[in-house]
């Protein structure tokens, strides 16, 4: 047994990196001072029933991250905690070097500096979008600072206008200016875009990243949707089993999830066996260089790997390399097709993913043969679920 | 104060335990009971059918047809509301003696309650999605078949409550009775009390009405089961494409001509047929004036005192949702099945004995009698107006630097208010019509429209007693006309979005 060094270092590399900016200064009418937001150790049960267990979580200034989870992970418990509407069992809160929930401390929403945005904008049907902007601010600050902030969402006409008369993506626009109205050191979005149709809402995506980057505010983002965490965030944090199960890029998320759950929740995933011997792995589809999670493992060793569908090439059934395999139904996507592969193994009974460019029809029942783009990632195989 | 709203109730049972219960039983388990059990439960029953299907089908038509003037048959249907029921009652019996006994009650109490039924019915279509119908229709549903199972079953919860309301007015109901002859268990125990000052006998029939409307409420809540009423979808919707009348179009619109000329037309009428005919306005002028005056005083106090009352309930009742909490609200509804008149026995047998009278027919008395009798019905619409301020927009309003006070003031608030305005209305109407409990706790020497009303009515003098009759329609209408707009304004948040 030979103890093998992990080839790729940077997927040790520690979250948080980034270096805060601003730090103390006095707080001024004039400052956007953006804040990094640290959570360590907390807990929330509703009745018996726990939400979070011991959630840490540290989010840069200036960034702008996703929480990513399923439906009832307790990503909005997080937020409303975060927002002071919900007090936590345990656990600290920091927003820049200000506790403000930990041990005896508790600080009620409005002195949090805290823009909160919920889902469906939460606009005040009783007051006009040039009131719903105003509301935080006080008499004096009100008239320039809303006509600045309405052209930064670009609603500048619509100040007289009620919520109701509204597209759903302009009220999202004006939730947003109201909550930045306030120069919050953090804003919290609540599942922003899930209440708009599927066209507007990239572009109201689009155009709320914009705002956003050009304040330069901490913006945390919750969401169920992927593509969204992964499009929009900097860093994307997955909340699994009531604590961050992964926080990093969205490209290492993606690449190198830390377990075969992470892998199957952010996009789609071929996981099979293999067996790790020195820096590459033997398995059904061949031998394949591998990657993995911390500095050494021993070897051999039994391992998952994760093949992403994108890393599998299609060739024709007459070429001379690659593994031998039938169509068996295929998921058009108008862009790009995943295809359900049947491949020449025995031991190999689920339907391996590959995704192609749309261009070609490729009808179920074709023999195709499939060759593996390495390096691939592994766990050791008795950490997977 | 829950207690206090419950306080009658253990009252009663008080009362009744001082006289013995072997003489309670006796009193309970003769001939007499038999009759009025007999007329009590008839009566409910058949007003109460009728009532149901008068009031949707005038609901269905309204709301989901191409009825044309439907916006001004909106506003005529409901207005019987504004009329007592002893004045229908009036109107009726003045002009014909034929109508009197059961199928008189019948005809007037139907005509004076249906818009009970009407009013929730009305808002469940104005909510239900359409497009369930249109679905029903696509798993291939006849019409008929989809009105019996979709529409209707929508409309179900509504129309359950709304003969709830109306089962529970018929059994509290005496001045209608009187006037037509007809006894009920309410006629009964208002004679054994105010006219023989019989109060064990008073207080053992009292005891069996408590019963039958606790019986009412709880067969309410059994027949409407656990289902619940949700809409597939976003809230964002088109408005439902109403079904076309066609050849039903002309007798649809007799219909409603009909229902609204026997509801509106003849109380009205025959008040002022009176009026011309006996030429004593210029004597009632006076008393007019002071009656009226009594009347909007004590009815707007107990208005202010119910609705004030009513919003913690509500608060704690939406805003918690604890099992403790909805016992809370739940136990306020007991008063529901408490009839005014055994409220105003109670309040004035307790005043009587624990006072030294001192607050015996007084101004308070009757006020907190009123405020008391009518809780339910303000804690109905605060309860759908706090729905209308959602806590997550206070959340907002304090994650932007606001403080609790600055947001209850700025954001709930200015929510609520239409709420608040609706239930001060509707206890307002209730105690300007209200007749049982005031001719009971009514102060000395003082007089009430519908007080008033009743000594000439009495007496035969309809001249005299049918411009007090107007004149609480007068005061009644106002409000009941801002009712209906708010009720017809509640589902906002259907609105579509652009």
């Amino acid at each position: 047994m030979s103890k093998t060094p992990n080839p790729d270092q940077t997927l040790t590399a520690t979250p948080g990196s980034e270096s805060e900016r601003g730090g103390e200064s006095a707080a001024g009418a004039n400052n956007r001072q953006t804040r990094n937001l640290d959570v360590v150790d907390l807990h929330k049960s509703f009745g018996a029933h726990p939400v979070l267990v011991g959630l840490d979580l540290s989010v840069p200034a200036g960034s702008f991250t996703a929480i990513l989870g399923s439906s009832g992970s307790g990503k909005t418990t997080l937020l409303r905690l975060l927002a002071g509407f919900d007090r936590p069992d345990l656990g600290t809160v920091r927003i820049g070097e200000r506790v403000v929930d930990g041990a005896g401390i508790h600080v009620q929403p409005e002195r949090r500096r805290i823009g909160y945005v919920p889902q469906e904008g939460g606009l005040f049907p009783h007051l006009t979008v040039a009131a719903n902007v105003g509301f935080g601010l006080s008499r004096a600050a009100r008239k320039g600072r809303v006509r600045e902030l309405l052209e930064l969402v670009d609603l500048a006409d619509l100040g007289r206008r009620y919520p109701h008369q509204l597209s759903g993506g302009q009220q999202q626009r004006v939730a947003l200016a109201r909550a930045l109205a306030v120069e919050p050191e953090l804003v919290l979005l609540d599942e922003p875009f899930a209440s708009l149709d599927a066209h507007m809402r990239a572009n109201v995506r689009e155009e709320v990243q914009r705002i956003l980057r050009a304040s330069a505010t901490t913006t945390l983002l919750v969401t169920h949707d992927q593509d969204e965490a992964l499009s929009l965030a900097d860093r994307v944090a997955v909340l699994r089993d009531g604590k961050i199960a992964q926080h990093t890029t969205p490209q290492e998320l993606y690449t190198r999830p830390l377990d075969d759950r992470l892998a199957r929740f952010v996009g789609e995933a071929n996981v099979i066996a293999g067996v790790l011997e020195g820096a590459s792995v033997q398995t059904q589809l061949g031998e394949l260089p591998a990657l993995w999670h911390g500095e050494v493992l021993p070897t051999p060793c039994a391992v998952s790997v994760l093949i992403r569908p994108e890393q599998i090439d299609l060739r024709p059934a007459d070429s001379d390399t690659g593994l031998a395999g039938r169509i068996a139904r295929t998921g058009y996507h108008g862009h790009d097709a995943v295809l359900h592969v049947q491949v020449d193994r025995p031991q190999m009974a689920d339907h391996l993913l590959v995704r192609t460019l749309g261009e070609t029809r490729l009808p179920p029942g074709l023999a195709v043969k499939l060759e593996v783009r390495g390096p691939v990632l592994v766990w050791p195989a008795n950490s997977s679920h | 104060m829950a207690l206090v709203l419950v306080a009658p109730l253990a009252f009663l049972l008080f009362e009744a335990h001082g006289a013995g219960t072997s003489t309670i039983l006796k009193l309970i388990f003769r001939n007499l009971t038999a009759t009025l059990l007999l007329n009590t439960v008839r009566l409910t029953v058949v007003v109460t059918a009728l009532c149901a299907v008068i009031g949707t089908a005038v609901a269905w038509l309204i709301e989901r047809t191409d009825l044309p003037g439907r916006r001004v048959w909106a506003v005529l249907v409901v207005v019987p509301l504004a009329i007592p029921d002893f004045v229908v009652s009036f109107g009726w019996a003045s002009l014909s003696t034929h109508v009197s006994g059961f199928q008189g009650a019948v005809l007037v109490m139907t005509l004076a309650v249906y818009p009970l039924v009407y009013l929730p019915v009305a808002a469940s279509f104005r909510n239900a999605d359409p497009g369930q119908e249109e679905l029903a229709r696509s798993l291939g549903a006849g019409r008929l078949q989809t009105f019996w199972k979709v529409t209707l079953g929508q409309a179900r919860v509504a129309i359950l409550g709304g003969c709830l309301l109306v089962a529970l007015v018929l059994l509290a109901e005496y001045g209608a009775f009187e006037i037509l002859g007809y006894q009920t268990f309410t006629t009964e125990i208002f004679t054994e009390f105010n006219v023989s000052f019989n109060v064990p006998t008073a207080s053992a029939l009292s005891l069996v009405l408590v019963l039958l409307s606790l019986f009412v409420l709880a067969g309410e809540g059994l027949a409407r089961g656990r289902g619940r009423l949700s809409r597939s979808g976003p809230l964002a919707q088109r408005a439902a494409r109403p079904h076309r009348l066609v050849r039903a179009r002309l007798p649809a619109l007799l219909g409603l001509g009909v229902l609204v000329g026997l509801a509106l037309g003849v109380p009205i009428g025959s008040s002022v047929y009176w009026i011309l005919r006996g030429g004593h306005a210029f004597l009632t002028g006076v008393s007019l004036l002071d009656a009226t005056w009594h009347t909007a005083l004590y009815s707007a106090i107990a208005a202010a005192i119910s609705t004030t009352m009513a919003l913690p309930v509500a608060l704690l009742a939406i805003r918690h949702s604890g099992r403790g909490y909805l016992l809370l609200e739940r136990s306020t509804y007991l008063v529901l099945a408490m009839p005014g008149l055994v409220i105003a026995l109670a309040l004035s047998y307790f005043t009587e004995r624990y006072t030294n009278g001192l607050l015996y027919q007084s101004a308070p008395l009757l006020v907190v009698a009123y405020a008391i009798l009518f809780f339910p019905l303000a804690l109905v619409g605060v309860r759908a107006s706090i729905a209308q301020a959602p806590v997550g927009l206070e959340e907002v309003g304090r994650s932007l630097g606001r403080k609790r006070t600055s947001v209850l003031l700025r954001v709930t608030l200015p929510l609520v208010s239409p709420g608040l305005a609706a239930a001060f209305c509707l206890v307002f109407l209730s105690a300007v019509t209200e007749l049982t409990a005031t001719l009971i706790l009514i102060p000395t020497g003082v007089q009430t429209l519908s007080t008033q009303f009743w000594a000439y009515q009495q007496n035969l003098s309809y001249g005299q007693a049918a411009p007090f009759a107007l004149a609480i329609i007068a005061i009644a209408a106002l409000p009941s006309v801002v009712l209906g707009r708010f009720f017809d304004r509640l589902p906002s948040r259907g609105r579509p979005a652009r």
